[in-house]
């Protein structure tokens, strides 16, 4: 080979990757075989001898030594997809492209690694190589990298068929059977129970009986409003005509205000609410309450759930019909700001792609039962989500301001919108403060004379008169914002945020979209989310309508149809009753995707009506209930437990309300937090579902100890655990003392003429909606003979602080 | 190793026998756990052969400086004052180069021990044992500031919530007495991730870190939560317990085989017994006073530390898996040795501790315990060789010291190191996920083969990183 020749395919080799043949290498994702066997061997250099020597000597040692352990076939590693065991290896490169451009050490890739200027490309990762060594391979690549070692190598590509995938049960669209037949025709009360009784007549398994009429007032009661009945209203239902009896009592929880606090506290548990960022320098967010507030009156007012979904994607790109409407719309986004942030985290870049990511963990786990967040390094090992649509959906949320970069960051936070006046009050005042602080401080200059330092303390008479008097602070809310540039974002490679690979177009999951739907047009300056939020609560939607109504039914039945309620992928459980749940699914779309609706028809059933106790004969074949024969034992959450408590001990203060903070931690994102009072805080005579909660700062002991949800991921499913911890906090601790003592005093106060038998009879039928048996009324009355008048209110308070640990209050029947 | 799935009923049973928190004392509920093979915490096998059978993390909140201490750096006392560039990494000057003003130590080095490690005055006592430690100085990690960085050392992630190591130990290996939390957190601090550095997170509840009184509280009054009855007498609350759980037996009769409701009425008979037998963990009343001493119990500086360590050792001996001692406050900006400036502060604390930690080794090797206890000293990062504030310095988590003890780990041995300055590891470099995957490894646990399923991923405590650093294990 004569030397134009050689300098000719030099440049070839220096332009390699603009090699029209070559370039796809980069785009091995789209390819669907598995492996690609690789060799580029028909672009081999003619070496001259002393650079092969070098090679040998100097080279091929070093790269042994220090680099075939995690880069080469022998080792069965090809870390970050290089390697450095053939010279095809770096010739064609890794996720970053070729390792070493020939000539150009300043260019290559692994020259820039082993000289350890950039943090994100340190090699080897244990320790830089001497200098010698360092200078070594900048030789051997500015004489033209020459390397004898023919060897080929072999990829790992995507294997990801959406075909094939797309053929998996969730990822089509739901279609509505009509009920199927049973034999017991006179058992189905609504279109659900023709779908469960069919399963279980062709299993041979026998449905229980009804619950009591007591027992099923006392569930519904914890369901929809999360508080037991008190004595009166179990009897005024209970005189209601039998066959109006429990749909009169669903029908009265449905239009109460604690059907939201119940149902709302739900979504709260997806929604990762909390009133403080977590991380390291947690700061407080006392705007939080508003988005609380929001799901809240959403919950109670039926809000078509598709709009619940598009307001909390995309509310502040929505039209508004009026300021109240805007002010819902823009708090409504706050579920995009409430994950947990590190807002000191150092590395701004980091901080904003965690952010984006845990924004589409989030989002696709809670609408779609989906685990998207799996394809930020790689392609979604199980489910057809290849990375390439983490990043189409990652430039949807990078086109979303959600933080303002700083040392310490801050949230973004938005005006809602307020009357002129109130607006005109706080200029006023304002004005007014300022115009005396200035005076203040002028006069204290030269407050020497008795005239002057009266003039002095008749300023700051003022002043704290103006202050007492000041208007409401003009509210705010967290919220999101569009940036001010919008674009498509990069493919990470390996999701390293320091390393970007191609640019993805923004867009939505390939494979549950028809056609070309999911790369939508988004409009010149736009991120990008109202054509998400629309996407979302489509009908065409497979998953929405099914995830939503499955979720329903397992805060009714226990567990859900498909029971991994946030995995709908290939890896959650399979549906027991598919037909029913796309029943379901189609049934709410065309009712106005009505949360209440739904409620009501699943209450409603006989299936929710069956009593709970556990049949052997059924059980055995069916012992975990897959099947619906009976309703199972289910335990109250955190919140009822402790409302229920405060509510028998006369404490309970029924009401909504906004910030609990004290004064001094309500500016936008407060991190001064040492002169709060946090046990305090925590512990408001409020339903639990005010009390603020603070990933750092403290839960509230009783909802933290019996399985609260952990407020920094979407929980749609809490754990369930039986615990030591749980019983020593029942039997010991103060809360659960104080309300136990003030319920027998109030039980003693509300009925002055009865004797001890007819209290226990009273005590039962307020804290366990029943009346109790001969065994218990005797355990009952023992134990309060037991001790003189002198004691006789502690034997009391220590009879209901039983009651209050006792398993029936806590699992329903 | 297998990953416990979506749990049943029955399986919750078990796990509630002898639970999380069974802070009861050796053999209290054997009867129990020889029922429920399946106990979470049960001790099970790791994946390898277990060289420590328990850790003890003395944890220096703040970030004690390197250069100060176990890493000494001739050139900076040659160079003091001198401005060199450096990478910057902090917020307004990251990845530039900045010309900072270097300083020297504070504090003399000498040569102590067969090793002939260098340590400065700051911890005269500890330097007496430095041929039973194993320095690992060229440490690297993640996050500049408190909060990112503490997260990571506890749970590998700057803000990701994550189980912290002591969460996963317990669930690789479930304690060692059954009757024993696997993962005790001696008075952690509030802030800086506060519950997330002991906290499960995904992991089933049973391997939470029990946390045991919190940072400044008075050590005389560190308590097990709920483990005592302020209202009642032991005989009114043994009456009134049997009461609870007569009605419990006369309801759970109504509606019988609930699992559920045998599960809580088991729960209740152990948390009893427990109340009267755990709060022996935290009296170290019947020590002697000989022993105490050696930790500087009863000296004005020494006491609160000593007392901690003290009771770390209570702990080894009954068989908690992972016991963290915490050094700590519940400052929001700046934690104990996080001498932004004043460095001459870092004195106090090296005070506090120094006696204390000598006073643990001494006693868990005199007790043959340091021969299966893995110690494990260190901060989230170290601090700058360059000033700050004239007489301060910066975080650094580009390269710091920890040092290991005990069980598995060479001693007299010191591995890897900084720069000339001690301002970023350059050879035998130790990443946080490496020292975790080493700290697993002596557990006899894989770090690649410890895994949980979760939200639809196999997770890790070293994510998709780590390698056990091998030339420190003995």
């Amino acid at each position: 080979m004569g030397l134009n020749e050689q300098s000719r395919l030099l440049g070839i080799f220096r332009s390699m990757n603009k090699i029209p043949w070559l370039t796809p290498i980069e785009d091995w994702t789209r390819i669907p075989s598995v492996t690609l066997f690789l060799s580029l061997a028909c672009i081999n250099v003619s070496a001259t001898e002393p650079d092969l020597d070098f090679f040998e000597r100097k080279v091929r040692p070093l790269l042994v030594e220090h680099c075939y352990e995690c880069h080469s076939s022998e080792a069965g590693k090809s870390k970050g997809g290089l390697f450095l065991d053939a010279r095809t290896g770096w010739q064609v490169g890794g996720d970053s492209g070729p390792a070493i451009v020939p000539h150009e050490p300043d260019s290559s890739l692994l020259i820039r690694a082993v000289r350890y200027g950039d943090p994100d490309l340190e090699m080897p990762p244990d320790g830089r190589l001497s200098t010698e060594q360092i200078r070594v391979l900048e030789e051997w690549v500015e004489t033209g990298a020459t390397d004898p070692r023919d060897g080929s190598i072999q990829k790992e590509a995507s294997s990801i068929d959406l075909e094939k995938g797309r053929q998996f049960w969730s990822f089509q669209a739901p279609i509505a059977s009509a009920p199927p037949a049973v034999q017991d025709t006179a058992w189905p009360k609504r279109d659900i129970d023709f779908f469960i009784l069919s399963r279980l007549e062709a299993a041979g398994v026998q449905p229980n009986p009804p619950a009591s009429d007591r027992e099923l007032i006392r569930r519904i009661y914890f369901d929809l409003i999360g508080l037991p009945p008190t004595p009166e209203q179990l009897e005024q239902a209970l005189n209601n005509p039998s066959e109006t009896r429990i749909s009169s009592v669903v029908d009265q929880l449905l239009a109460s205000q604690h059907f939201g606090e119940t149902w709302g506290r739900h979504w709260l548990d997806l929604a990762r609410y909390s009133e403080s960022t977590g991380g390291g320098r947690s700061a407080l967010l006392p705007n939080a309450w508003r988005y609380r507030n929001y799901v809240i009156d959403a919950f109670n007012n039926d809000k078509a759930f598709d709009q619940f979904i598009r307001e909390q994607i995309a509310g502040d790109l929505l039209p508004a019909e009026s300021d109240k409407a805007r002010a819902d719309q823009l708090t409504a986004t706050a579920f995009l700001v409430m994950g947990p942030k590190n807002l000191d985290l150092q590395d701004k870049e980091l901080l904003r792609m965690n952010t984006v990511d845990e924004q589409i963990d989030t989002v696709t786990r809670v609408f779609m039962g989906l685990t998207v967040s799996c394809a930020r390094c790689h392609d979604h090992k199980f489910d057809p989500i290849p990375a390439k649509d983490y990043y189409a959906l990652a430039g949807i949320f990078r086109s979303t301001r959600t933080l303002k970069r700083s040392n310490v960051s801050t949230l973004t936070i938005r005006d809602l919108p307020t009357s002129a006046e109130h607006k005109q009050a706080v200029e006023t005042y304002q004005k007014k403060k300022k115009h005396l602080d200035s005076a203040i401080k002028q006069q204290a200059k030269k407050a020497s004379t008795k005239a002057e330092k009266e003039a002095l303390n008749e300023l700051k008479q003022e002043l704290a008169a103006l202050t007492d008097r000041q208007p409401a602070p003009l509210p705010k809310t967290l919220a999101v914002d569009d940036e001010e540039t919008t674009e498509d974002y990069n493919l990470c490679v390996r999701g390293n945020v320091h390393q970007l690979g191609e640019k993805v177009p923004r867009g939505f999951l390939q494979v549950i979209s028809q056609n070309s739907e999911h790369q939508p047009k988004i409009p010149e300056g736009q991120s990008g989310r109202l054509e998400l939020a629309n996407w979302l609560s489509s009908p065409n939607h497979p998953l929405t309508a099914r995830v939503i109504v499955n979720r329903v039914w397992g805060h009714l039945f226990g567990e859900g149809l498909v029971r991994s309620v946030d995995n709908f992928g290939t890896q959650g459980d399979a549906p027991s009753h598919q037909a029913l749940l796309d029943y379901l699914a189609v049934d709410f779309m065309q009712n106005g995707w009505s949360i209440k609706r739904l409620v009501r028809q699943l209450m409603l059933s006989r299936t929710y009506q069956l009593s709970s106790s556990l049949t052997p004969a059924s059980a055995n074949v069916d012992a975990e209930n897959r099947l619906l024969w009976r309703m199972p034992r289910r335990r109250l959450t955190a919140e009822a437990v402790r409302d229920a408590m405060l509510s028998l001990s006369g404490t309970l203060q029924v009401k909504e309300v906004e910030c609990l903070f004290p004064n001094a931690a309500r500016n936008e994102t407060a991190l001064q937090k040492a002169s709060i009072d946090i046990d305090q805080l925590v512990n408001p005579p409020l339903r639990s579902v005010y009390i603020p909660v603070l990933r750092e700062e403290g839960l509230n002991p009783l909802l933290k100890a019996f399985d609260f949800a952990n407020p920094s991921f979407p929980v749609g499913r809490r754990n369930r655990s039986i615990l030591p911890t749980q019983a020593l906090f029942l039997m010991n601790d103060e809360f659960v003392m104080q309300q136990a003592s003030k319920a027998a005093r109030l039980l003693q106060q509300q009925h002055p003429g009865l004797d001890t038998e007819q209290l226990i009879e009273k005590a039962y039928l307020s804290t366990l909606a029943r009346h109790p048996n001969t065994e218990e009324r005797r355990l009952a009355l023992d134990y309060l003979k037991q001790v003189d008048a002198a004691q006789r209110h502690e034997a009391w308070a220590q009879v209901f602080h039983s009651l209050f640990a006792s398993i029936d209050f806590r699992f329903l029947r | 190793m297998k990953t416990p799935g979506t749990l049943s009923r029955r399986e919750m049973l078990r796990r509630t026998a002898c639970g999380f928190g069974s802070i009861a004392l050796a053999g209290l509920c054997r009867d129990v756990a020889a029922a429920n093979a399946h106990n979470p915490l049960a001790a099970r096998a790791g994946h390898l052969p277990a060289r420590a059978k328990r850790v003890i993390f003395l944890f220096m909140q703040g970030g004690p400086s390197h250069v100060d201490t176990f890493d000494y750096k001739p050139k900076l006392e040659a160079n003091h004052l001198n401005k060199v560039d450096v990478l910057g990494y902090r917020f307004d000057d990251f990845r530039k180069m900045t010309k900072r003003t270097m300083m020297k130590p504070l504090w003399d080095f000498n040569r102590y021990g067969q090793c002939g490690h260098a340590v400065s005055d700051l911890f005269p006592e500890t330097a007496r044992h430095v041929d039973d430690l194993c320095f690992i100085q060229g440490m690297h990690t993640e996050g500049i500031a408190h909060g990112p960085a503490t997260l990571f050392l506890h749970t590998g992630s700057v803000n990701q919530v994550r189980p912290s190591v002591g969460s996963w130990v317990s669930y690789g290996l479930g304690s060692e007495n059954e009757n024993m939390p696997a993962f005790v957190s001696l008075m952690p601090t509030e802030r800086m991730g506060g519950p997330q550095n002991y906290g499960n997170a995904f992991l089933p509840a049973i391997h939470q870190g029990t946390a045991i009184g919190k940072a400044e509280q008075r050590i005389e009054s560190v308590r097990i939560a709920n483990i005592e009855n302020a209202r009642m007498s032991s005989e009114a609350q043994h009456r009134q317990f049997n009461l609870l759980q007569n009605l419990n037996r006369a309801q759970a009769n109504q509606t019988p085989n609930e699992d559920d409701l045998e599960a809580s009425i088991n729960a209740f008979e152990l948390a009893y017994r427990m109340q009267l037998n755990a709060p022996g963990l935290t009296d170290i009343s019947g020590e002697s006073d000989a022993t105490k001493a050696i930790y500087g119990i009863g000296e004005k500086d020494t006491d609160s530390f000593g007392r901690q360590c003290l009771m770390a050792r209570r702990m080894a001996e009954s068989g908690v898996r992972y016991i963290q001692v915490n050094y700590s406050d519940n400052h929001g900006g700046n934690p104990r040795w996080d001498q932004h400036s004043k460095m001459p502060r870092h004195a106090q604390h090296a005070k506090a501790v120094d006696k204390p930690i000598a006073g643990l080794l001494q006693d868990l090797k005199s007790r043959g315990l340091l021969e299966d206890t893995l110690v494990w000293w260190g901060g989230e990062f170290g601090r700058t060789p360059f000033s700050q504030n004239n007489d301060g310095r910066d975080h650094n988590p580009h390269g710091f010291t920890v040092w290991l003890a005990g069980a598995g780990v060479k001693p007299g041995f010191s591995y890897g190191a900084t720069d000339e300055w001690g301002y970023m590891a350059v050879q035998n470099k130790v990443h946080m996920h490496d020292l975790h995957a080493t700290v697993l490894h002596l557990l006899g646990l894989n770090h690649e083969q410890l895994t949980y399923r979760f939200a639809g991923r196999d997770f890790r405590l070293t994510d998709v990183y780590g390698k056990v650093v091998k030339d420190i294990l003995a």
